[in-house]
Formats: C-alpha cells, structure tokens, sequence
C-alpha cells in the first residue's frame, strides 16, 4: 500500500480470506494458516471472518495504518505489518542446477500425489483424463510453442484460448497458467534473459488470459504476469533454480499443492510444464 | 433432458465447488453434472459434454452455474436441494457462533465475562486491557509492545478492584483448568502455579501431568512483573490468591530472579503461606530461597518433581538424574561422542521456547565458559545479526525472540525458520550437537515434529556426506492429552535420529556428557 486512504468493496467473504475489490485491483486479507500472497495481508486471530460480521459490499477503507471495514467496526492495524517483496525480480543469484531433472521429479512427485480426478496434473501425468485437460492439451501445446519462438501476437491467442476452465471461483486453466508465467520468468532469469522482454511476455500474455474468466482469477493472472507470486510459490522457484536441498523443494511444493480444492496442484503443473518445456528447448523429463 | 441453474455474480470457494461438482455425480438419475464459473472455456466445456443450454449464452465469468442431465424433473429437484445442503452446511459452520468483533459487543452478548484475552498489536492493547477492568474482566493480555507506565497503571487498577492482569506478554494461564493460549492440557489437581515465564510454566506443569499430579490454577504474570519499576505486582497477587485459595495445597513459583528487593517481598510473602512452596528462580541464588524456608528447584524439571513428590506426602529431593539411568545415559553419549569428527566441537541450541532457551544456557554456562545468542546470558556474548548471520562456537537463539519474530508468527506457531537453522547448522564442520525443544498444545503448531524432524534427517544426511555424525538431541513440552501428543511427537523425532530426553534439563546434562566425550 503505502498510498493514501483509498476505498474498496468486499467481493467476497471466505472463512480465512476476505477479497476486497479496489481501483488497483483485488487486495486480500487472509489468514494465518494461509500463505502470502501479493497485495495481500495475513492477520493473526480473527478469522473466520464470516462470524466478523463483514459483508460483501461493504466499504473498505484502506491506509498506511490500519484496513477499516466501518460497517462492522472492525480495523485491522497494519501500521507494523512488515513488507515482503514477493516478485521474481527481487530473486538474486538464480540458476540452472546440474539436477534440475531431478528436481523436477520430485516436483512430479508432488503433484502426483496431491492429484484430483478434475485438475490440470492430467496434462503431465499418464494414465489420466478428464474434459477439461483435454480442451486444454492442445492449447498448452499452441502455447508452448508461441512463447518457444517468443511469437508475441501467438502467445496472447493461446493464453486467451486457455484461460476461465475447470471449476472453482479461479479455474483449474488459469491456476495452470499462473505457474507457467511465473516459472517461465525464473527460468528466463537463470538463464540470464532480458527481464524487459520477459516480462513484456508475460505481461501480455497474462492480459489476453485474464480477458475470459472471473474477476479475481483475473487478479490473480495479472500479478502472475508481473511476475508476482505467492510466498510459498517464491520460495519454491528458489529451490528450483538454486542448489537448495531437495526437501525443502518438496516442503515447499507439497506447501504450494494444499492450495484450494485443485489450486495449488494446477499451479504446481503449470511451474512443471514452463520449465520442462521452456528449458533449452527440449523436454528434460 | 437437461437442465441449468445460473446465480448471478454468486462466490463460492473452491473447495465447496469441488464437493458439489462430486457429490452430483453420485446422485441417481443423474447421467452427466457440470458446477463451475460460466466463463467461455467451461460454457465451452458444457458444449462438448452436451450440456449447453440455451439459456447458456446469457451465463457471465462471474455466475455460478449447474448444468445437468437427468432423467426427470424431480431429479434436478433432488440435485438442487444437494447443492442447497452442501451450501448451507459450509454457511450453517460459518454462523454457529457469533464472534463480536468489539468488547462492547462481548459485554453486551454475555453479562458475566470475567475473562479476556487480548491479543491485539501493542499500542492498542493497554487501553482495550483498561477497558476490560472498567467492565470488571479479569485479564489475559497476550500482547506484547505495551509500555512498561502502562503496565504499571493497569496492574494497580487491577489491584485494587481485585481483578487479574495476566501480561502483558503472557503466553499461557490455566484457570479453572481451561487452558489460555498457549497451554497444555493438564490433569485437575492441587498445584497451584505463579509464574513470570511462558515455556517455563508449560515445561514444569507438563512435567507435573507426566508424574501423575495436577494443577489447580495457573497464573501469568508477564516477564516484566518482577522488574523494579513494576514490583511484582501480579506475583503477589497471584501468590496471595494460590494461598487462599483452597483446593491449591503447593505453590510454585517460577520466574527468572528478580529484582533483589522484590525478591525478598515476594519470598516474605510465600514464607507466610502456612503452604509449602517450590521457588524456581532459574538460575537465581539457591541458598537466598532456602534462606526464608521454602523450597529452591535447581531446574524447571527438578521444581516439578518437588512439587509432586510435596503433593503427594514425600521429601522434596533434588532431581538431577537421567530418567534412563546414569549408565545407560554416560553409554549413550559416548556413543554419540564416539561417531564424531575430531572438527566437531560445538554445541547449537536452537529453541522456539525463551524460557527454556535461558535456562539450557543457564545450566551449561559454567562449563561451556562463552554461550553466543541473541539473549546472551553475558552482553560479551551478543550474537549480531542472529537471524541471518552465522552461528559463532556454542550458539543458542530464541526463535521467539523479536529479530525472528518481526512479520511473523511465532516460532511455537510456525517453527519453519528453526528448521531451516537445523539444516543451515549442520553444514558446519564445527558443529557436534544440536539441541532443539518442541512445544506442543493448545496455540502451537499442529505439528511441530513434522517440519523438525524433516530437518534434523537432512542435517544428519549433510554432516555424514561429509564424513561427520551430526548429534540432535530434542526435548519435548507437552503432555499425553495434547493435541499433538507427546509419545506421538516423542517417537517423530526420534524416528528422525534425534536422541529424545524427557525433558530440558536432562538434553542439557546429556549434551555436557557428549561434549567431555567428545574432548
């Protein structure tokens, strides 16, 4: 924040997420229990925020110090909250680790295991279907493809072309989506690409996407293509791209994979896809 | 035939999405079930599944939809009423109780609170505590941050209208045997506890559940109580109430020593108790509590064990032993000792617990001369920069500590920083030992052995790729009945490799036995 007060509205009220709708997009506060997300905010102990009285629609004020939700007489104060940086840009000393198809099998390993009949691990796991991987298979190829020739016009169709599938308030595609822009980032920076050319890459194919689904899905894909992430997303694209012991790559992923009903899996499918397709060229599964 | 149910700009989370979106499925009569958001891609999906309606066009990315295909009428009835129930069962959690989000609303909802616990950031805290005594509440005041003028005020107001101020930083309390933050769940009894010390008081009132006694009250102070500019205010209260109160037949006291004249007070008055009471001053004089007649414990355990044996008609003796035996213990770190390499001399105690972090460091100073922490029992010893700087020779850190803390929960709450020093630590070649706690109850992690234990296996998995034998010993605060369960969260550490005693006091003698053995 650090900006003047500015207003918002409640969109929606979860037991441990409150979604706020503002001019600078969708700000969350969240729970303790959940992980840091960007322009968002974890409070210790006064979720269920169901029982706080807090509605949609209800005004938000929102300032240096405190988050103010009038209606229910509530203020969280914020003014000691501590900052984090939660954007690929700010990761130094990334690169490729000798093992890295090592670490993308411990990756595989995770998503096998917290895999769901209806999400995207479908699209790297054998042996498994459903309706919504298969309209999606052959446009995560298109995809691939486009961001592999760096054809800009072709990478906005394809994420348009993929976005707003699979249940949930944010669908399985765009969940998928978020982990490939956001790992492609990283890999692009391991490998010491321009991060202006990358990230008007992401940018705009995270634009086209967030066109076709629901408001905060779209939230969420725009900070993905800025190349902000969550905080357990960021610490495990660290692990990937550094020589940080195989543990807590898979602490970290088994982390990201509790996300939502499918979120976490579909985003963990999406940093699996960017990096074994993205990386050199060639599939190093 | 098919049928759609379209609720306009309606958000549900994920998780009840996907419970719907299976449960359908399951319902007779019900050949095919699509739940979700309308966006293009999934009134795409409703096409290819035959499920499109026409009605289909007018659905948006922000409506939530039903698409069915059913035999009949009544069995999209039948689904409706299923998404309805599993709708409102996730709204009827969510309404079962009401949380007042103001005092005035808690007063107003129930007319005999006597209790609050206040956890709200520092500077607001002495006055939503002042609120409470004005409403005659007795208080827990979790926070910390609040000045030490306004401590002051609020513990004399509380004085003199007879009420309790726990805190301010007061991090567990048992009245009337319900556990208040962070707490273990310890059986009923006749022990009545006063203490200026968060783990501390968990470790002796586990230790008193573990032998089989229990407590009748628990009360906090707050670390600061015994501070001159306070004067003991609440321990003497708290004091005062143990010794009348009848169903408490021994008094511990527990605390770091105080201020030499607030000391003698506060001795004055349990030497007045006409009850016997076990004084744990950690690391304070021995000879100065024996002095007024009362009972001094040489460790947090040692003062449990007094008072148990007390309790139960016995001679309070000094607990100094091992609980597996002196041989047994003397074989055992030899072994450990033994396995190590000649590179391995030092001793990293990493703890989430402040008290028993102090206390470690309090037993083994005198043999280990120099302890570095970042609450160095000398100011020589300061460790800078002990969050993201490098251990120094024999290193302890509280987790708890406000460099570690700053942004985050704390470590009782998210122990991942600890574990992350365990596996930094044992890419020392200078380190020999580690020494962890695990605090398990009410207000911890839910698991705290899990994360531990992952760490201590890789710790031990560098030091031996690199020709070393890490040694981790543990010690575990909690008791049987906690959520988390001490032999449970006993045998995951000890399943990682860890050599788990029974309590601080005995990790802390047997990590001084690994070391002369080491020698």
């Amino acid at each position: 924040m650090r900006l003047q007060p500015y207003r918002g509205k409640v969109l929606s009220v979860f037991e441990s997420a409150v979604n706020i709708q503002t001019e600078f997009g969708i700000v969350s506060i969240l729970s303790n229990i959940d992980c840091l997300h960007p322009f968002s905010c974890i409070v210790g102990a006064i979720q269920p925020f169901p029982r706080l009285n807090i509605h949609v629609g209800d005004e938000v004020i929102l300032a240096d110090e405190a988050i103010q939700f009038p209606a229910s007489d509530l203020a969280i104060d914020v003014s000691t909250a501590l900052d984090l940086e939660l954007s690929v840009d700010v990761m130094v000393n990334l690169f490729i680790p000798i093992d890295l198809a090592i670490r993308m099998r411990h990756l595989k390993r995770v998503i096998e295991s917290s895999a769901e009949p209806e999400d995207m691990s479908a699209l790297i796991l054998d042996d498994r279907s459903n309706p919504y991987c298969e309209l999606i298979r052959p446009r995560m190829a298109a995809l691939s493809l486009a961001v592999k020739e760096q054809n800009l016009e072709a990478c906005r169709e394809a994420a348009a072309s993929i976005s707003g599938c699979g249940i949930g308030l944010t669908p399985s595609s765009d969940d998928l989506l978020c982990g490939y822009l956001s790992a492609y980032a990283a890999l692009s920076l391991s490998l010491g690409r321009r991060r202006e050319r990358i990230l008007e890459l992401t940018r705009e194919m995270a634009f086209a996407a967030a066109q076709h689904t629901t408001e905060l899905s779209a939230a969420f894909l725009l900070q993905s293509g800025e190349g902000l992430v969550s905080e357990d997303v960021f610490q495990l694209l660290r692990c990937i791209f550094s020589d940080i012991a195989y543990p807590m790559l898979t602490g970290y992923a088994t982390k990201v994979a509790s996300y939502g009903s499918t979120s976490g899996t579909d985003t963990l499918t999406g940093i699996y896809l960017a990096i074994t397709q993205q990386y050199g060229g060639t599939d190093i599964d | 035939m098919i049928k759609l149910e379209v609720r306009k700009n309606a958000y549900y989370d994920s998780v009840t999405l996907m419970l719907i979106s299976k449960d359908l499925k399951k319902l007779d009569g019900v050949e095919e079930a699509l739940v979700g958001m309308g966006t293009e891609l999934n009134r795409e999906i409703a096409h290819n599944i035959g499920l499109a309606t026409p009605e289909f066009e007018e659905v948006g990315a922000n409506d939530f939809f039903v698409a069915v295909r059913c035999e009949a009428d009544n069995t999209f009835d039948a689904v409706m009423a299923k998404v309805e129930e599993l709708l409102n069962k996730k709204a009827e959690s969510k309404e079962a109780e009401y949380f007042p989000p103001t005092l005035e609303g808690a007063v107003k909802a129930d007319k005999d609170l006597n209790m609050a616990v206040i956890s709200v950031p520092g500077k607001f805290a002495a006055d939503v505590a002042q609120s409470c005594l004005d409403n005659d509440i007795n208080v827990m005041l979790f926070s910390d941050n609040v000045t030490i003028e306004e401590e002051r005020a609020l513990k004399e107001c509380a004085f003199e209208r007879g009420l309790l101020v726990m805190g301010p930083d007061c991090g567990t309390a048992i009245i009337n045997n319900v556990p208040l933050a962070f707490a273990n769940v310890v059986k009923k009894g006749n022990i009545g506890v006063v203490a200026a010390s968060g783990t501390g008081t968990q470790e002796v009132t586990s230790i008193i559940d573990q032998l089989g006694g229990g407590v009748s009250q628990v009360i906090g102070t707050g670390g600061r109580d015994l501070k001159k500019e306070i004067g003991g205010i609440m321990m003497k209260y708290g004091l005062d109430a143990l010794i009348n109160d009848p169903k408490t037949e021994v008094i511990v006291l527990i605390s770091k020593p105080p201020a030499k004249e607030i000391a003698t007070e506060i001795l004055n008055i349990a030497a007045g108790a006409n009850k016997p009471v076990v004084v744990s001053f950690i690391g304070g004089s021995r000879e100065e509590v024996e002095s007024f007649g009362l009972i001094a414990a040489v460790s947090l355990e040692d003062a449990a064990h007094k008072a148990v044996a007390i309790a139960n008609g016995k001679e309070p003796q000094d607990f100094v032993k091992f609980e597996m035996g002196e041989d047994k213990a003397n074989e055992l770190a030899k072994s450990e000792a033994g396995k190590m390499a000649p590179t391995q001399k030092y001793v990293r105690g990493f703890y989430t617990g402040g008290t028993l972090c102090d206390e470690a460091m309090k037993l083994m100073i005198a043999k280990l001369e120099h302890i570095y922490s970042n609450i160095p029992l000398n100011a020589c010893d300061k460790l800078e920069n002990a969050r993201n700087g490098a251990s120094k020779q024999h290193t302890f850190l509280d987790f708890g500590d406000d460099e570690f803390t700053v942004g985050r929960p704390h470590p009782m709450i998210d122990p991942s920083l600890r574990a992350e020093r365990v596996v930094t630590d044992s890419l020392d070649p200078t380190c020999a030992i580690i020494m962890v706690d695990c605090v398990i109850g009410y207000g911890s992690h839910e698991d705290p052995a899990a994360d531990l234990a992952d760490a201590i296996v890789e710790a031990k998995a560098n030091a031996e790729r690199e020709g070393r034998y890490l040694c981790v010993v543990a010690s575990v605060c909690g008791t049987e009945g906690d959520p988390q369960c001490l032999s449970t969260t006993q045998k995951k550490l000890r399943d990682a490799g860890a050599v788990v005693m029974p309590s601080n006091a005995q990790a802390t003698r047997f990590v001084e036995r690994v070391l002369a053995y080491a020698k």
